[in-house]
């Protein structure tokens, strides 16, 4: 009597393909394998052409949105979700000041800090102006970071820490630029985080544009204002935030902006 | 390993392991090319895998037999002429063929991979994604109903 697995093995051979069958649809594979390869290079090559048209676009768009404020670039770039990002470059022009003045190179990497001056004391050492505010209400500024060449001062990054009160939980002002000194063609005076919306304001007793940006929907419900410009070739940074009623919040910071000055 | 050496070396195991479940030799033919279509478009994946290259099809094609089995056109043609799936084709009523299409498709493809290509529970198990002890039943079951449909013949 036969094993029950030889009887079941033998049964199951019966199912059998003809080769002359099996070649045809051997064929009929290699034609449906070689028509998917053609429509892999042809998806690949219009991939290609569609991504080269839209970085194009990118560089065109992000190109023609470029500014130039007291001779300072400003270079708004707007990544493929919509999210912009503003820099402050400067490339040509270098800031004129006192480049010996009898201040210290700092470098907050290193953790280092500056003491306290009186912002009247810099801009004499300096040579040169920087804007002030009643709203700021106060008189003393820091050096954030500040780096020499052969002992000649090549850029230097300042704040102003401004008093807080019951409508303004925090206030900072940055100030930045470089002078012919700095060894890089291009200084960054500001560069933006990635935000949802670049908003213009017009501060008119300034006559110059700024840009208010919302980094986030979270932070503009905070009442967090990030204000930048750039007046008479310093970069100006601002970090506000507003807890006042929603309402007067917009007024209290174009207030604010409109009683900068020398 | 080229397509056509793979080719050459199990397409009469895909077409028997196709034509139990589907049992017609029609869409056998056409889950085969299928199958060793997909094998084809990922030949250097598959050959540069630990996996068997045996086993790989299988899984294949009894994914693409399942898939097969839920369109509507099987399912009209099964409800309305099952008889005829296999009346049409050149297998007698003494052969085992015969009789498969009394045994649920759940059994016949075990019983393939059993006896004959050989594979230990453990290992079609592993082809169909089944749990072990659910092939052993499948396996008993499924010899029970053949041996009872071949003496009532």
């Amino acid at each position: 009597m036969r094993n029950i697995n030889d009887y079941y093995k033998e049964e199951f051979s019966k199912i059998d393909i003809s080769e002359d069958e099996s070649k045809i649809i051997s064929q009929k594979i290699q034609n449906k394998y070689t028509a998917y390869q053609k429509r892999k290079k042809t998806f690949k090559y219009i991939s290609s052409i569609f991504l080269v048209f839209i970085l194009s676009i990118s560089i065109v768009y992000a190109d023609e949105i470029k500014e130039f404020i007291n001779n300072i670039k400003i270079t708004t770039t707007v990544n493929k979700e919509g999210r912009k990002t503003i820099e402050a470059k400067s490339e040509d022009f270098r800031k004129v000041i006192n480049y010996d003045a009898n201040l210290p190179e700092i470098d907050p990497q290193k953790g280092e800090n500056s003491k306290d001056y009186l912002i009247s004391e810099i801009e004499e050492m300096l040579n040169t102006k920087i804007l002030k505010s009643k709203i700021l209400k106060t008189d003393k500024i820091k050096i954030y970071s500040l780096t020499k060449e052969n002992g000649k001062i090549a850029s230097a990054h300042f704040i102003v820490n401004g008093v807080l009160d019951d409508k303004i939980k925090k206030i900072d002002m940055h100030i930045s630029f470089a002078t012919k000194f700095y060894p890089n063609d291009v200084y960054v005076g500001w560069k933006s985080s990635d935000s949802l919306k670049n908003e213009n304001y017009y501060i008119e007793n300034l006559k110059t544009d700024s840009y208010i940006l919302t980094l986030n929907t979270e932070m503009r419900r905070n009442g967090y204002y990030d204000i930048l410009f750039v007046y008479d070739n310093i970069a100006y940074r601002i970090n506000i935030i507003i807890v006042d009623n929603p309402d007067n919040r917009r007024p209290i910071l174009e207030d604010f902006l409109n009683s900068l000055s020398y | 390993m080229e397509f056509e050496q793979i080719y050459k070396t199990y397409y009469k195991d895909v077409y028997r392991l196709a034509y139990s479940y589907v049992l017609n030799k029609q869409d056998a033919e056409d889950i085969m090319q299928k199958s060793f279509l997909k094998l084809y478009k990922n030949i250097k994946k598959v050959n540069n895998s630990s996996n068997d290259i045996k086993k790989w099809l299988f899984r294949i094609t009894i994914n693409d037999c399942k898939d097969l089995l839920r369109t509507f056109k099987f399912k009209t043609l099964s409800f309305v002429n099952e008889e005829n799936i296999i009346n049409n084709e050149d297998y007698t009523k003494n052969d085992l063929i015969y009789f498969l299409k009394s045994i649920p498709l759940n059994y016949r493809v075990p019983l393939f991979l059993h006896y004959y290509e050989g594979y230990n529970v453990k290992e079609i198990a592993k082809i169909m994604h089944k749990s072990e002890s659910s092939i052993k039943m499948r396996l008993s079951r499924g010899r029970e109903i053949l041996k009872k449909e071949m003496e009532e013949n």
